[in-house]
């Protein structure tokens, strides 16, 4: 940290907390709120429409609106899926696999506290490691390559094996299903179209946003209905639920390890192109998972909040890396970035992280500050939200489905949508009351493009001698983290 | 109130706009006020310089990539302008997948009205790229090409580590070993080129396929994982690290005049390298001539505002005249200019008058192209 950087960081403050510039963050934060509340609804897909709005604006305030819109979105997501069972977006998905259950045990208020504080404290690791390792991580990130992904990939889904309660045959083969799925549409390598049916739907593969609306959200609409479960939290009044906020915001100190990893994870994870808050979220949840003794999570387990809240959040920091550094997006939200960036003649590299490093700086306390604005909001709401779980379900249940079903329509505006998560629906609702395991679904869903592209592309590249796979250091890092993570709960589990 | 209407008159107008949200009491109504005085005049400003056939219309404008690239960035820096035009209301639509076909598949399938329309890769519908899929649209018959924004200007570029600095050092490295070439896939016109051009140069190619998009191209050049790729020009504004990459030839029919490539010899045409350098080149001059031609016309079909196949002629002219007038209003040259992002406008006529020569002058591509694809399956 040079005096030149922490010059530039005061500056960039500066600009942020004055006024009328103070406006554009407490504006865009509160506008990805709203619209991240609405599941479908990205903050990726907010900045692309805001686009033809800043059209001669200040390059300032558009970097600062910009700011606001990528991390005001992130935390909100989690409100919908903590309380009914729907995933806000995507990476929101590893949050409900453990915070439903916990509204479901009336700690509700707990998860959304949880969530909102490791989300807070989460995307600040993010952004203060983005602060401290641009000059240092900048040029390694480049040297990060399919070998490394493939890796990542095989990290996560070996979480699966940690996550399958009762039949393995079952869990086993729910994670199958996940990665036929996941392998719909055009091979990676040679384009040709793969279980389309001979159908437009198909050819770029089936989305996640309709497929986790299908298998969490609408599947509990069916599950609610077919059972006599009065509400959701089987409590009628607010005093016979359980947990605080100060409950769920201590409970993130006292998982400050899980939290550290999990931070850790999502800002590495960010900084790789292409990844994204949902896999960065799924391997956080999977390495949670992995290192609980109590075989609690996915049951109500208040790490399983922690975890994915905090890694989707340090993403954001660690997705501006390359990004800012080498122009090259990490995440759909950091493409728009770009794209917004370039209309704006702002162009990412040297000259960014030298000349314009204050209007960096006020990108990223602009994200930094509605990361901390939406936490805010989180915690100051979770009292009065977590009386959702205390409505009758036959009150709740259409409004579900409403939210839900709009959800999977206005991710993309296809009808199409709607259908594959009413089929999704049903299928989770199957899988639920037949013991299968909806979370390895996902997690192999979520992973399987990931793993298939770099193992065509890793082979391909052993195969013509670009890369020797054993000598790679970070390949030897990678693989003696796995074994370390993964051969301790092998040789438990065996021992027991 | 330049208008001299009531504030009866004017609620009304805004109980039209705002779907009845402006009739109410209170802080509703003032705010209701205040959304339907800023709609009215959007209103005013946009139908003034409008055309007649879609004014006050909604139109659906399909990107088949996802937000933040090329295409995405001229749709929206052609927006306001086409908006203007056309006294319409634009909706841009990502429908990204299969680099740019599952987008154009579901143009070319749209209502031929007027009010779905869209961003195409011209040179990636001449001629079916995915022998796997029978699917790929027909330029001429599916679409209906209504403007060129901008035509596609590529430069091969190679890795410092492998020595390579130009056209004699690539063939002497490809005589020792096979060149890597990184691509995203067989169906993209990065592709195409790399194969048309080293089977011009006799050069023996590998591809790394399967990157998930054109920047992850550029990052595996820069890691190493290839020798050589081919990139658009106006990427170095977007990658700043190109820069340290060594550009090998331009693909294109003149040299270009962009600053980042000086003295980079360009291919075709009669100053391009297959005309002063024919010896650099194997096998028989003549179809060599019609390979580098074919690249050059390949990709000068560049970028195409379209909308579905069949329009009626009037609406086309119509749509047509107003994408013209939009393209060619100098607040979006310099909207573009800004932006880093070349245009070379043609009219829509022009462009679907070409399209048959262009078809036909591509084809020496095709079995080259189809051949280099095997080797990828």
């Amino acid at each position: 940290l040079t005096p030149a950087v922490l010059s530039a960081a005061w500056e960039g403050l500066t600009l942020v907390f004055s006024w009328p510039n103070i406006l554009y963050p407490v504006g865009g934060t509160l506008v990805a709120m709203v619209v991240a509340l609405l599941p479908g609804l990205s903050g990726a897909a907010l900045m692309a429409l805001a686009i033809p709005l800043t059209f001669g604006w200040d390059p300032l305030h558009v970097m600062l609106l910009y700011g606001a819109l990528l991390g005001g979105a992130t935390f909100m997501g989690s409100v919908t899926a903590i309380l009914l069972n729907i995933p806000g977006t995507a990476p929101n998905a590893a949050t409900l696999i453990d915070g439903y259950p916990m509204a479901q045990k009336g700690m509700a208020r707990t998860a959304l506290a949880a969530s909102a504080t490791a989300s807070a404290l989460g995307s600040s690791f993010g952004v203060i490691l983005l602060i401290a390792l641009i000059p240092v991580v900048a040029p390694v990130i480049p040297k990060i390559g399919p070998a490394e992904y493939l890796l990542l990939a095989i990290w996560g889904l070996l979480a699966i094996g940690t996550i399958i309660r009762g039949s393995v045959a079952k869990g086993l083969a729910a994670a199958g299903l996940g990665l036929m799925v996941a392998f719909i549409g055009f091979d990676p390598r040679t384009a040709d179209p793969r279980f389309t049916f001979g159908t437009l739907y198909l050819l770029d593969g089936l989305s996640v946003v309709p497929v986790f609306l299908g298998i969490f959200a609408l599947a509990e609409v069916i599950d609610l209905s077919a059972s006599n479960r009065v509400t959701i939290s089987g409590k009628s009044r607010v005093e016979e639920l359980g947990g605080s906020t100060i409950d769920g915001i201590v409970a993130v100190f006292h998982n400050g390890g899980l939290f550290l990893r999990s931070s850790a994870i999502g800002t590495v994870v960010g900084m790789i192109p292409g990844l994204g808050g949902t896999v960065a979220a799924f391997i956080a949840w999977g390495e949670a998972a992995r290192t609980d003794r109590t075989a609690t999570m996915g049951s109500g387990d208040i790490r399983g909040v922690i975890a994915p809240e905090a890694a989707n959040d340090a993403k954001d920091g660690g997705s501006l890396l390359p990004t800012l550094a080498l122009g090259i997006p990490a995440s759909t939200g950091t493409a728009v970035l770009l794209g917004v960036m370039a209309i704006h003649g702002i162009r990412p590299g040297q000259e960014l992280m030298n000349e314009g490093l204050s209007l960096t700086f006020a990108l990223i306390w602009s994200l930094f500050l509605s990361n901390w604005i939406t936490s805010a909001a989180g915690l100051s709401v979770a009292g009065p939200l977590c009386r959702l779980t205390i409505v009758r379900t036959r009150r709740l249940l259409p409004p579900i489905l409403v939210l839900a079903t709009l959800g999977a329509l206005a991710y993309r505006g296809r009808i199409s949508d709607v259908w594959v998560a009413m089929l999704f629906g049903v299928t989770g609702y199957l899988m639920k009351k037949h013991h299968w395991s909806r979370v390895a679904f996902v997690m192999a869903l979520v992973l399987g493009s990931l793993f298939e592209q770099n193992l065509q592309l890793t082979l391909d590249l052993q195969r013509l001698g670009r890369i020797d796979f054993w000598a790679r250091p970070s390949v030897v890092v990678l693989v003696g983290l796995i074994a370390l993570t993964t051969f301790p709960i092998w040789l438990r589990r065996r021992r027991s | 109130v330049s208008e001299r209407i009531t504030r009866r008159e004017l609620l009304e107008r805004c109980a039209a706009m705002c779907g009845g949200l402006a009739i109410g009491r209170g802080p509703g109504k003032v705010a209701g006020l205040a959304v339907g005085t800023t709609a009215a005049q959007t209103t005013r400003r946009r139908t003034s310089g409008g055309t007649t056939c879609l004014e006050g219309a909604r139109i659906r404008w399909i990107v088949g990539w996802t937000p933040g690239g090329g295409f995405d960035t001229y749709s929206r820096l052609a927006e306001p302008f086409i908006e203007r035009a056309l006294g319409s209301q634009i909706a841009i639509d990502n429908v990204p997948g299969a680099g740019g076909l599952v987008g154009a598949l579901t143009l070319s399938r749209a209502r031929a009205d007027g009010r779905t329309l869209g961003i195409l890769s011209g040179s990636g519908f001449l001629w079916n790229r995915n022998p796997g899929s029978s699917t790929t649209p027909d330029l001429s018959r599916e679409f209906t090409v209504l403007a060129r924004v901008s035509r596609r200007q590529q430069v091969i570029m190679a890795n410092p580590a492998t020595g390579v600095r130009g056209i004699a050092d690539l063939i002497g490295l490809s005589r020792r070993r096979a060149i890597v070439a990184g691509i995203t896939g067989p169906d993209s016109s990065n592709f195409a080129t790399l194969a048309a051009v080293t089977d011009l140069l006799g050069v023996s190619a590998e591809y790394v396929a399967g990157y998930p998009g054109s920047r992850e191209v550029i990052l595996g050049l820069l890691r190493g994982d290839c020798d050589i790729t081919s990139v658009d020009i106006e990427t170095f504004g977007q990658v700043p690290d190109l820069a340290r990459m060594n550009p090998v030839l331009q693909v294109t029919p003149e040299r270009s005049a962009d600053p980042r490539i000086p003295d980079v010899p360009h291919l075709a045409g009669p100053t391009g390298l297959i005309s002063v350098q024919p010896d650099l080149f194997v096998g028989d001059v003549a179809r060599a001539r019609s390979l580098a031609a074919a690249i050059a016309a390949y990709l000068e079909f560049g970028r195409l505002f379209a909308g579905p196949g069949g329009m009626e002629p009037m609406l086309r002219d119509c749509l047509e005249q107003a994408m013209y007038a939009a393209l060619t209003d100098p607040g979006f040259a310099e909207a573009a200019r800004r932006a880093g992002r070349s245009i070379d406008i043609v009219a829509g006529a022009e462009v679907r008058r070409g399209i048959p020569a262009v078809t036909e002058a591509v084809r020496p591509i095709v079995p080259v192209a189809a051949a280099a694809a095997r080797r990828i399956r």
